[in-house]
């Protein structure tokens, strides 16, 4: 009657939580955290909680359907037969037509960032040489600046974090996007412990923390290395900085030369006084920890952000020190196998599993690729063959991507367009083809987080809804349709079990890191990488010099500063005087939608009282919002706290036609290139206009 | 031998051969719609026509007078050009399939559970009543049990049973089948096909689907058995 599943939330965001399903009769009936998973601790977020809902929600397709003419709504459905036969006889025609599979493109990414889901790399990559989506639009500037100073990109365990002192959280809010750190946190605090949050705005994590710090957006960088300067000035520098870093004198010198405290204060909008209390402060407790999240990056100076932030720490000491560091994110834990997606032998990638992070060996590989920020404008490029067909999964691009303009001239020149998902969304509203997908609940799957140390299987709980499949079965289904059609036309298996291929990515290198002999123990439960809470933690770095490096002659190779020195973000213009920032929101994971009940009537701009003032706005005003990309109309909310120079608007859900990314171009991040292939979306350099409407 | 009033009512009513027509006419109305609904908008050119046949029958045989302009509807589509078909199959799968949210998704829980989903208590309830006469819905598991094309099947599975038993003169399992479809319908069908009805007329333009709605309330009543 009833019974229990592990499963793990596949989502992009940092939990990636334990979690147990139960069903009654085969259904699915209640989720909640596994109360014995150490990160997750019996606790969901309200999202997940939400995930029941989803999985039986009236909107979710059921079957393969097919559209005539895009944007029309004309859906036919269709078997998954003749499904299949449309894909196969497209990719065999286009093949033949061009000689090779450089038409065909996959635009993949964090849909559900399960590593069976890679199964969609794969086919492409049995296909031969295609198009490929690469790079990330989240994090991108940030991976890049932790490689160059600290040669990989790793982190402490977050519970590493109660040993601090004293916590800084800098634009990060937990509070919002990753709920399982705020009792760590809030305990902390309750022992005494100082939590400052730097942000932009005074977010839900700055309203529970001891201090709030408001930045001026993209300043981040200048104002840590304003500590800095006053770490030297004061002379607290690690005595042992000698021994592990690299170009520390020349940082200082260019600290002592170049960076006014004055000046800092009047970009950043944080007093002198207080940036001289809060570096004495940092640089005096130990351990102290710096958590920088992803919104600090998301500038076209990103990487310099979050270099000079690492610098900061080294210079005080803070890094490798148990509790300490400047935790971002890490690879480390996502070591599969990586014989899904087809990955070469030769390569020895960060990692082999997190999509999209992996930048291919082009010595063995010729796929075409092109950066998953400006996917449409490098499509619309390509001439040699053109890109004709394109097969969007785990993506909503024409909700998520900047320059909409751009992807709405590639549709229109691309033959055929293959989209799988859960839901009908912006994107799939261009589809030629739509095929169902299944929900983690009714697949396997393996997953690691980019935060935690925790790698787990995911079960299926119930039969899949409807006709739905998952990525692998679709994968394993259009190979077999192409081989009966064309025999060794694809190279991916054509069938097989989820659960043997999910224990075939569990390799030597991850049973290793696991601490397990045999794939198989995987299937218990969740288990955590034997690596140390704290990262650095004996101070020997990944950098071709071994130590932290200050300079860095592989970020100067690139064309970058070799030291973390101030970038300014860019300037609004007096056309568009006023900066968009879009952080998330407790109910949305990018455009995945969790609760129907959350959905707004109208896009709510949120400004500080000196804006309205300027635009003269009262609270419940719509206005028209407009820059040279698009435009929307919204309600105005005004709130105390929030940045003199910029507007926010949360990436909610709204009941609009046309999502906020009408007003996004593609200004790329400084960095990104280094471990990802490609550069961040620097969404944050968004500028727009705005007047009262009635 | 006290006779329950199903017995008295069956013997009274099926006395005549004209009522038992009416009970084929009714179980080959509720077959046609649930294959109307089961099959998809994709084969309304095929389950179409059975339909209207099914409702016009009916109508004759004393069915709801009410009912005749709407039968008159669908025999007007049913020598519709293959555009006109293929129109029908957008809307069907608008209203009742997606890929965007249907206007009308045909599932009793969606109408009746509090969150507005699928596979809720309605559905094992239904699934239980599926399995007291030893059945269950084939895509059991993946549909689930309270789609209306199953709903509808399972009621004509009823009404058959129902009619063969009279027709063996085994009354009492006449009479069991008959309890059995009134508690289906009153437990269950009667419980959403109005607001289901209700959710197609108002979101359609086309007659064919008003009509449809019309029929499927006119020929899923209790009472009509009587």
């Amino acid at each position: 009657m009833y019974q229990t599943h592990r499963n793990i939330c596949p989502r992009n965001c940092y939990d990636t939580c334990s979690i147990l399903s139960t069903t009654r009769n085969g259904i699915l009936i209640s989720v909640e955290g596994d109360p014995l998973h150490e990160y997750t601790k019996g606790k969901l977020c309200a999202k997940a909680l939400e995930d029941v809902k989803k999985v039986y929600s009236q909107k979710r397709i059921r079957y393969p359907m097919k559209q005539r003419g895009r944007f029309s709504g004309y859906w036919e459905r269709i078997s998954w037969d003749e499904a299949l036969n449309l894909i196969a006889g497209t990719i065999l025609r286009l093949r033949e037509e061009y000689g090779n599979a450089l038409p065909l493109a996959l635009n993949k990414y964090s849909g559900n960032f399960g590593v069976l889901h890679n199964a969609m790399e794969g086919l492409f990559s049995g296909l031969g040489s295609t198009t490929r989506a690469i790079g990330s639009p989240c994090w991108s500037a940030g991976v890049d600046a932790q490689t160059y100073d600290f040669g990989t990109f790793f982190c402490s365990d977050p519970g590493d974090m109660g040993k601090s002192q004293l916590i800084w959280l800098w634009g990060v809010n937990p509070a919002w996007t990753a709920v399982h750190q705020m009792p760590l946190l809030l305990n902390a605090m309750d022992r005494g412990v100082k939590v400052v949050c730097f942000d932009t705005y005074f977010s839900a994590t700055a309203a529970r923390s001891s201090h709030f710090i408001q930045v001026r957006p993209g300043t981040d960088g200048l104002l840590a290395l304003g500590f800095s300067k006053v770490i030297v000035e004061e002379n607290l520098l690690d005595p042992d900085l000698a021994s592990y870093s690299l170009g520390h004198e020349e940082f200082i010198q260019y600290l002592r030369r170049d960076i006014d405290l004055n000046h800092c204060a009047e970009i950043t909008g944080v007093p002198v006084k207080t940036i001289r209390e809060l570096a004495v402060d940092y640089a005096k407790t130990h351990p102290a920890c710096i958590w920088a999240g992803f919104g600090l990056q998301r500038y076209t100076n990103g990487g310099q952000n979050l270099r000079a932030i690492d610098a900061l720490g080294a210079l005080a000491g803070h890094i490798g020190e148990p509790g300490g560091g400047v935790q971002y994110g890490q690879f480390k834990t996502w070591q599969f196998a990586g014989q899904l997606q087809g990955l070469h032998p030769k390569q020895t990638p960060e990692s082999k599993g997190l999509l999209k992070s992996v930048p291919q060996d082009k010595e063995n590989r010729e796929d075409r690729l092109l950066s998953i920020n400006n996917f449409a404008e490098q499509a619309l490029q390509c001439s040699d063959p053109p890109v004709k067909m394109l097969w969007i999964s785990g993506r909503n691009p024409l909700s998520q991507d900047g320059n909409l303009h751009l992807w709405k001239a590639l549709i229109q020149k691309l033959d055929y367009i293959v989209i799988s998902d859960l839901f009908h969304s912006m994107s799939s509203q261009a589809a030629d083809l739509f095929l169902p997908v299944t929900t983690h609940y009714e697949h396997w799957d393996l997953h690691a987080s980019y935060w935690h140390y925790w790698v787990g299987v995911n079960e299926p709980t119930i039969a899949p809804v409807g006709e739905s499949r998952s990525d692998l079965q679709i994968a394993w289904a259009v190979s077999h349709k192409l081989n009966q059609l064309a025999p060794g036309s694809c190279a991916f298996p054509t069938g097989g079990e989820e659960k043997e291929t999910l224990l075939k990515e569990v390799g030597p290198d991850m049973l290793e890191i696991l601490g397990l002999e045999t794939p198989e123990e995987i299937l218990n439960g969740p288990v955590r990488a034997r690596f140390p809470a704290t990262a650095w933690e004996n101070r020997r770095f990944k950098t071709p010099s071994g130590r932290f490096e200050f300079g860095s002659a592989r970020a100067e190779a690139s064309g970058l500063p070799a030291f973390p020195v101030y970038r300014p973000p860019l300037s609004p213009s007096e056309e568009f005087p006023l900066r968009l920032l879009t952080p998330h929101h407790a109910t949305t994971i990018n455009s995945q939608v969790y609760s129907s009940e959350t959905e707004k009537e109208d896009f709510i701009f949120h400004l500080s009282p000196e804006v309205a003032e300027r635009y003269a706005l009262q609270t419940g005003e719509r206005v028209l919002v407009w820059n040279k990309f698009g435009k929307l109309e919204g309600i105005v909310q005004i709130e105390n706290r929030l940045p003199r120079e910029a507007v926010i608007l949360y990436q909610e859900p709204v009941k609009s036609n046309l999502p906020l990314n009408s007003l996004m171009g593609t200004p790329n991040t400084d960095m990104g290139n280094l471990s990802l292939g490609a550069p961040g979306f620097a969404l944050n350099e968004t500028f727009i206009n705005l007047r009262k409407l009635n | 031998m006290v006779q329950t009033k199903g017995e008295v009512f069956l013997m009274r009513e099926c006395a005549e051969q004209r009522t038992l027509e009416k009970y084929q006419a009714k179980i080959n109305l509720l077959l046609a719609l649930s294959r109307f609904f089961d099959q998809g908008g994709e084969q309304l050119p095929k389950t179409l026509e059975p339909l209207n046949k099914a409702a016009a029958v009916l109508v004759q045989s004393e069915g709801p007078k009410e009912l005749e302009s709407a039968v008159k509807i669908l025999e007007e589509y049913l020598n519709s050009s293959p555009e006109v078909y293929q129109a029908l199959t957008y809307e069907f799968n608008r209203l009742f399939v997606g890929p965007a949210a249907p206007k009308a998704p045909p599932y009793e829980s969606v109408y009746r559970s509090a969150e507005g989903l699928v596979m809720q208590e309605q559905t094992l309830a239904v699934r239980k009543m599926y399995l007291r006469e030893g059945l269950h819905s084939q895509e059991q598991g993946h549909e689930p049990d309270d789609f209306i094309g199953t709903e509808l099947e399972f009621m004509a599975y009823l009404l058959s049973r129902a009619l063969s038993s009279q027709q063996e003169q085994n009354l009492s399992a006449a009479q069991y089948y008959l309890e059995l479809h009134r508690e289906f319908c009153s437990k269950h069908m009667e419980q959403w096909v109005e607001a289901f009805a209700q959710a197609i007329g108002r979101s359609t333009d086309y007659p064919l689907f008003t009509a449809l709605s019309k029929i499927l309330v006119a020929g899923t009543q209790s009472s009509f058995c009587k």
